[in-house]
Order: C-alpha cells, then sequence, then structure tokens
C-alpha cells in the first residue's frame, strides 16, 4: 500500500458513512488506506478537489456541478459515483415570522407575503453555501409560495454553526441549515423550524461522495473500493438501533466533536423534526435526474448560462456506471440488475404543478 | 481599486496590508479578527478579497456573484489561471483563487506566505519587519 486516500469531510452529521467506515475498520477489510481530513468549509473542498490536494470528498452537489459548469472558477472535473444521504435540512424562521405563517407553509400562501411585505427591508435568510442543496431548496419554497427570493428576501452565507447565534441575535431572520441546527434553534428558543426539506422534496438528495476526476480515472479499484466502504457503512449507518453508538463517534473530540443528542435525534430513530436517511429508498442512487433538477433550479435563478448544455453537465458529473461493481459486489441490487443511468430508482420530485411560482 | 484583506493572522495580515498599502492605486482595508465576512462583503463592495483560506466563512465569497450579490463586483485574482502548478502553491499556503471578470489583467499578486513564515519584500517596497510591526492597513473611505 503506497500512498492513503485523502477523503475530505465538514463537521456534519451527514458526514457519518465516513466517520463510521473508519472506526469499524471498513477501509481496512477493503486493503484501502484513509485519511480523513476536517476541513474548514465547503469551498475549501471544492478547491481541494480541483487541486488534487483531496481525492475524494463529502460535497454538496449543487457545488460539485457549479465547479464542473465553470461557475466558481476554472471548470473542475469532479466525478459523484454516489450519493451519501437524503434529507436533514430545516427552514427555520424567527418567532415572528413562524407566528405570522402560521400553518400556512407547505406550500406557503398568502401569509408568507404578507409578512415578506409587511417587513421594512428585506428579510435576511443564511445559507450554508450558495451553490447548496438548502439554498435551491429555500428559494424554491419561497417561490412556491409567490415569492421572488432575489426581490423579496436577501440571501447571506453563514457557517451553519454561527446561524442559530445570528437568528438569536437578530442578524438575520430565518436560514436554511442542515441537522441538528434546526432543532438546536427551537432549542434554544431563538426561532421556529418552518418546515424540514423532506416536506419541500421528499427524500432529496442530500450530500454526496465526490471525486477528483483525474484520481479516480487514474484509480479505478481504489475508487471501487472505497465506494465498497461507504455502501457498507451508510447500511449500518441507516439501522436505528446503530444511531446512539454512531453518535457517540460523531462526538468524539477526536473525530467530529459534534454535540451527541442534537446527532442522535438527527439519525435514523431520531427525534428531530427532520431527519437523514442514508441507504434505503435508494439513498445511495447518483440519478442524473437529481443532477438535472439542481442545475435546471440554477437555471431558473439566471446563474446557468442558457449556452451550457445541463443534460453534458450532468452526464459528466453524474457517474452511476462508476458504483456498479461496488453494488454488485455488495449484492445491494437484485438479480434484475442496475437501473438504467437515467434512474428507475428516482425519487419523487416535488410537484411542479403545486409548488409553481408565480411571475413577477 | 479597494482591497479586502481578510486574515486573523495579524502578522501575516499586517505585512500584507504593509506591501498592498505602497501601491497608491489600491485602497485596503482590514477585516478584523471575529468580524463576520459576510457583512464586510455588503457593507464595502471590495473589488478585490484577499482570503485566508482556512477562515470557516469564506463560502460567502463562493458564487457571490450569481446568487448573494449579484450586482457586487467580483472577487478575488490571485494566481494565473495556465499556471496550475503556482496556483496549487498558493492553496498550499492557504490562499484562494477565484476567477475574477472585468478586473483589468496585468495585476498579479504574490502568494501569501505560509503560515509563520514573513513574506519577502518585492522589490522596491522596502524590507518587511519580522514580528508584525507592521500597523494595521488603513481604513478606506
Amino acid at each position: 500500500m503506497s500512498k492513503p486516500i485523502l477523503v475530505g469531510l465538514l463537521r456534519l452529521v451527514d458526514s457519518a458513512p465516513l466517520i463510521l467506515a473508519e472506526a469499524d475498520g471498513l477501509f481496512a477489510q477493503q486493503g484501502i488506506d484513509v485519511e480523513i481530513h476536517i476541513e474548514p468549509s465547503w469551498s475549501n473542498i471544492a478547491d481541494k478537489l480541483a487541486y488534487n490536494i483531496l481525492d475524494a470528498a463529502v460535497m454538496l452537489p449543487p457545488l460539485a456541478l457549479a465547479a464542473c459548469a465553470g461557475l466558481r472558477g476554472p471548470r473542475t472535473r469532479l466525478v459523484v459515483p454516489m450519493s451519501l444521504s437524503q434529507g436533514g435540512n430545516a427552514i427555520v424562521g424567527n418567532h415572528a415570522a413562524a407566528n405570522s405563517l402560521k400553518a400556512d407553509r407547505s406550500p406557503p400562501g398568502i401569509r408568507l407575503l404578507e409578512w415578506l411585505q409587511a417587513q421594512q427591508t428585506r428579510p435576511r435568510f443564511a445559507v450554508v453555501h450558495a451553490f447548496s442543496t438548502h439554498n435551491l431548496l429555500l428559494r424554491y419554497w419561497l417561490a412556491s409560495g409567490g415569492a421572488d427570493p432575489d426581490r423579496d428576501i436577501e440571501t447571506v452565507v453563514i457557517p451553519p454553526e454561527e446561524v442559530v447565534a445570528a437568528l438569536a441575535a437578530g442578524t438575520i431572520s430565518g436560514f436554511c441549515a442542515g441537522a441538528p441546527w434546526g432543532d438546536v434553534a427551537e432549542r434554544e428558543n431563538a426561532g421556529q423550524i418552518l418546515v424540514g426539506t423532506s416536506v419541500i422534496w421528499p427524500f432529496h438528495p442530500e450530500k454526496c461522495l465526490c471525486f477528483s476526476g483525474a484520481w479516480s480515472e487514474a484509480n479505478p479499484e481504489l475508487t471501487h473500493r472505497l465506494l465498497r466502504a461507504v455502501l457498507q457503512a451508510q447500511v449500518r449507518c441507516d439501522r436505528s438501533e446503530e444511531a446512539a453508538r454512531i453518535a457517540a463517534l460523531l462526538a468524539d473530540p477526536k473525530r467530529l466533536n459534534l454535540p451527541e443528542e442534537a446527532s442522535r435525534a438527527a439519525l435514523p430513530g431520531g427525534e428531530g423534526q427532520e431527519r437523514i436517511r442514508f441507504h434505503t429508498r435508494d439513498a445511495w442512487f447518483p440519478a442524473r435526474t437529481h443532477a438535472l433538477w439542481f442545475l435546471g433550479q440554477m437555471r431558473r435563478w439566471g446563474w446557468l448560462d442558457e449556452r451550457i448544455d445541463m443534460a453534458a453537465v450532468a452526464a459528466q458529473v453524474y457517474r452511476p456506471d462508476l458504483l456498479t461493481s461496488a453494488v454488485q459486489a455488495e449484492g445491494l441490487y437484485p438479480a434484475a440488475g442496475l437501473p438504467s443511468l437515467e434512474g428507475s430508482a428516482m425519487l419523487p420530485m416535488p410537484n411542479d404543478e403545486a409548488f409553481a411560482p408565480k411571475l413577477r | 481599486m479597494k482591497v479586502l484583506l481578510t486574515d486573523d493572522n495579524a502578522e501575516r495580515a499586517g505585512a500584507v496590508a504593509h506591501v498592498l498599502v505602497a501601491d497608491e492605486g489600491l485602497s485596503v482595508v482590514r477585516l478584523m479578527p471575529g468580524d463576520p465576512l459576510a457583512e464586510a462583503l455588503a457593507a464595502l463592495a471590495p473589488d478585490v478579497v484577499l482570503v485566508d483560506m482556512a477562515r470557516p466563512d469564506r463560502d460567502a465569497l463562493d458564487g457571490i456573484r450569481q446568487v448573494t450579490a449579484p450586482s457586487a463586483r467580483p472577487v478575488v485574482l490571485f494566481v494565473d489561471e495556465d499556471d496550475p502548478t503556482f496556483m496549487e502553491e498558493a492553496i498550499n499556503a492557504r490562499v484562494a483563487s477565484y476567477n475574477a471578470v472585468g478586473i483589468a489583467t496585468g495585476y498579479q499578486a504574490h502568494p501569501a506566505p505560509r503560515r509563520g513564515a514573513v513574506p519577502a519584500a518585492p522589490a522596491g517596497t522596502g524590507r518587511v519587519e519580522a514580528g508584525g510591526s507592521t500597523p494595521a492597513g488603513p481604513d478606506s473611505d
């Protein structure tokens, strides 16, 4: 064994499969040496993948797509052979917003527009990254109630561990962030969960496992083994009887040092309003239809040039074919074989009729 | 051109500010430790941001042109895109590089020094004192 495989991740509950794979020796069982690097920001992960300082990472799918479409600097060749998790995010508002919206939240109705219009300045909403599922789902939800996220709110980017304090201080009126921050906001009485993102899009893809395209191409065998180990870890992460142990691992100061109770609440079988799913409902399958949904939303908001071929970007980045051998080795698919590339395992999309934004 | 310098390492930031203020064409604003990057971007609308790669709030810069501040001037240039080796070194030196659109070419900043190191002063700007004795860069506007 030569150089270890360098895998980046952030301090988040969705990083659990990588942490568990290391703790349970699943990487070693596959004969690979994996070095986990905890990074301070998504930008760091994207930059380090782009410049081959990391070989793979836990990643936001829209950020991987944006990097490959050239929206954040030079075009980067990244590949996503597997999806890592579903759900887990919450849209949180301050008490005034929550009281104004009442139960009128899914989709949000006239009360959202009334609350927005009553604000003297555009309310600020924080997301964890511009090119995040959080931002795209927040904008989708706002638009589904007839609001224009560019005109009616101000979007700021704040690290997830700082959003609850910003909400409590009144610096922001709301946020969309991953677990456990929605529940933490409620527990600290800083605000209320308006809607979990699984309500907006049931079983929506959340994090993915992203590889440097160059590394993956040069190391097909290592890619295969890494994927096998993570697939095994995902299965374990979805067992509610493992959740207490996994939360303890995530809380380990030598690992991610996350708040144990809040992590436990976000794991399968937990008490959080939004919980993360890692394996069931084909959470691992990187359907290109998902990539196309993310790209379509980026185009909808004018971030993606008309000249960029969305289908080509989706096909270049989302590579379920790279997962085939690992899935077969793990016996995860029945004899009928893998779904077609476009994904018979596709998850239900939000109903665009019900969520269609009004014109400006 | 307004430069926002964001680096909680006072010694390094002081040294970089010292080099930058020598250029009369630049007004340099330093973000003090603990100040949120997102607010400084909104308040100052800098032409260029020099950022410590390891800042947890660095994500506020990513996609800013498309998403969070469509009217703002584009952010940072640091390294020539045609020089991947140089770029990699800059990344290793904890300096981020973004594509800048609409900023005059021909201007290329030096990569910031590695942590703890004192930068070599470019010719003609005089010696940079070790130990962070350089005063904070002047605030502009």
